[in-house]
């Protein structure tokens, strides 16, 4: 197969760029326009804007992974081996996936890849919010959900989520959604946050009441995909699909 | 935080520093003795607070709580900086008594938060058809991170001249479950003092979101009139 190849505009020359890419096996090119029209296989690696994103998201390119000198922060592993697998991958700092709809972008840009997935998008679409949404809310930001039970928990909640988008360390660590298609009709896609983590033998163990104002998330994503499950202490969510199985969600 | 009286008729009180979860004591000894004290109105003047987290917000939400208890008003007065912005993000002006001073540094605040805004939840200004009744239509998509543009709703759903409200999601693409959470508390609020709550025209991402949750058969569902 073609090699990947991860285009970087700004960050062409750190050698600390050079020697993650050179243990996950990616050959790094310099990109000097927002985003390369070449028919090879890529990724495009560096800090983000909306522009990338959307561009990188679609053929030929695999994704977008975020990657700065300044942060510390490790070339995504599990978006290269995605990417390398013919998968779609984002890895964005938390503060860009809630102001950015990191669903929606990488929802749509799916579909397209993938139309075969079409009758079950709505199915995906939903879980992948709910993935996503948890993985900021609870997973980077730390937030806890019980605050939603009322109109005051509320203004709260919401307090508390913009005062820790503002938080110089907790904005910035990092999301991570892949999606690899497997048999011929399937789909793995798994979010990635860096938070504390959970215990999920510690979650309440009975489904919540249709009145319920919190805490309906993971059971939506049960009834949504073919398959969940939960690793790295609660910091990354897996999910399947299968086409071939009825939708239980429609499209639009 | 520091407090200090600079006013005893009517009281106001000036707070400065930073109110924190640090502050939970000396500020619920505070508005204890600030509701003890006469008059039926109190002012904190904020203009020398420096910072405030959502600990601390709670911490007002609570004492306008306590105040209106005891048939009292509490009014905060010249939020600046960082503790402004928070207010406005958090939309706080629609549940709390906020009073600026300088009406022109209120005018400068519009225009500096609406920068950054996200696609989202579009929330259209409720119309009235005078007896009791408000309609509110919502458009785009509705996620967990657009629960302040909702505020507006609850608060509505909260007030008493609302007999009924009637959301109209026809122009509604998606839903995920934080604004089904909304919509619940929405319910809940009016259920409690027996106004009703009506979902209109959800389209199919939404009207299935509300299925698989099992909730439409819990709030009334209903078609527009000329559908």
């Amino acid at each position: 197969m073609t090699h990947l190849v991860g285009f970087t505009e700004e960050n062409w020359h750190a050698t600390r760029l050079r020697s993650q890419a050179d243990a996950l096996g990616l050959r790094l090119e310099p990109c000097l326009e927002c985003m390369p029209d070449l028919s090879v296989p890529n990724v495009l690696i560096g800090a983000p804007s909306l522009a990338k994103l959307k561009a990188s998201l679609n053929k030929p390119s695999h994704g977008f992974i975020e990657w700065n000198d300044h942060d510390g922060a490790d070339l995504s592993r599990a978006c290269v081996e995605c990417a390398t697998a013919g998968g779609q991958c984002l890895s964005l700092n938390t503060k860009m996936a809630y102001e950015w709809d990191a669903t929606n972008l990488f929802a749509s840009a799916l579909e397209a890849r993938f139309p075969h997935l079409g009758d079950i998008m709505g199915d995906i679409e939903l879980a992948l919010a709910e993935a996503v949404a948890n993985a900021v809310v609870h997973g980077n930001l730390g937030i806890e959900s019980t605050l939603r039970n009322d109109v005051k928990g509320f203004v709260l909640f919401q307090a508390a989520l913009l005062e820790r988008l503002d938080n110089p360390v907790l904005c910035r660590r990092r999301i991570e959604i892949t999606a690899e298609p497997f048999d011929s009709a399937c789909v793995r896609i798994e979010v990635q946050d860096f938070g504390d983590g959970y215990d999920l033998a510690a979650l309440p163990k009975e489904a919540v009441t249709a009145l319920a104002k919190s805490g309906r998330g993971l059971g939506l994503i049960r009834q949504l995909t073919a398959t969940m499950g939960v690793s790295d202490s609660g910091r990354r969510l897996t999910m399947t699909f299968n086409a071939d199985k009825a939708p239980k969600f429609a499209r639009q | 935080m520091e407090s200090t009286t600079v006013s005893l008729s009517p009281p106001v009180c000036r707070l400065s520093g930073r109110l924190t979860f640090k502050d939970n004591d000396a500020f619920t000894r505070l508005i204890t003795d600030l509701i003890a004290a006469a008059g039926p109105e109190v002012a904190l003047d904020l203009s020398d607070l420096d910072f405030i987290d959502s600990f601390g917000i709670g911490l007002f939400l609570t004492a306008a709580e306590q105040f209106e208890g005891a048939g009292k008003l509490l009014t905060l007065k010249n939020p600046r900086g960082p503790v402004k912005r928070l207010f406005k993000l958090a939309q706080l002006d629609s549940v709390l008594r906020i009073r600026d001073d300088s009406e022109s540094a209120a005018a400068t605040m519009a225009v500096s938060v609406e920068t950054q805004q996200r696609d989202g939840l579009c929330v259209t200004p409720p119309t009235t058809s005078g007896d009791g009744h408000f309609s509110v239509s919502l458009s785009g998509r509705f996620t967990f991170a657009d629960q302040g543009r909702f505020q507006d709703v609850l608060t509505l759903a909260e007030s008493e001249n609302c007999q009924s409200l009637t959301l109209d999601m026809s122009e509604l693409a998606f839903m995920d479950s934080a604004g089904l959470s909304m919509i619940l508390v929405a319910h809940e609020v009016m259920t409690k003092r027996k106004a009703r709550l009506v979902l209109q025209s959800p389209k199919a991402k939404v009207a299935h979101l509300l299925s698989v949750a099992a909730v439409d058969d819990i709030l009334p569902v209903v078609q527009a009139p000329d559908a």
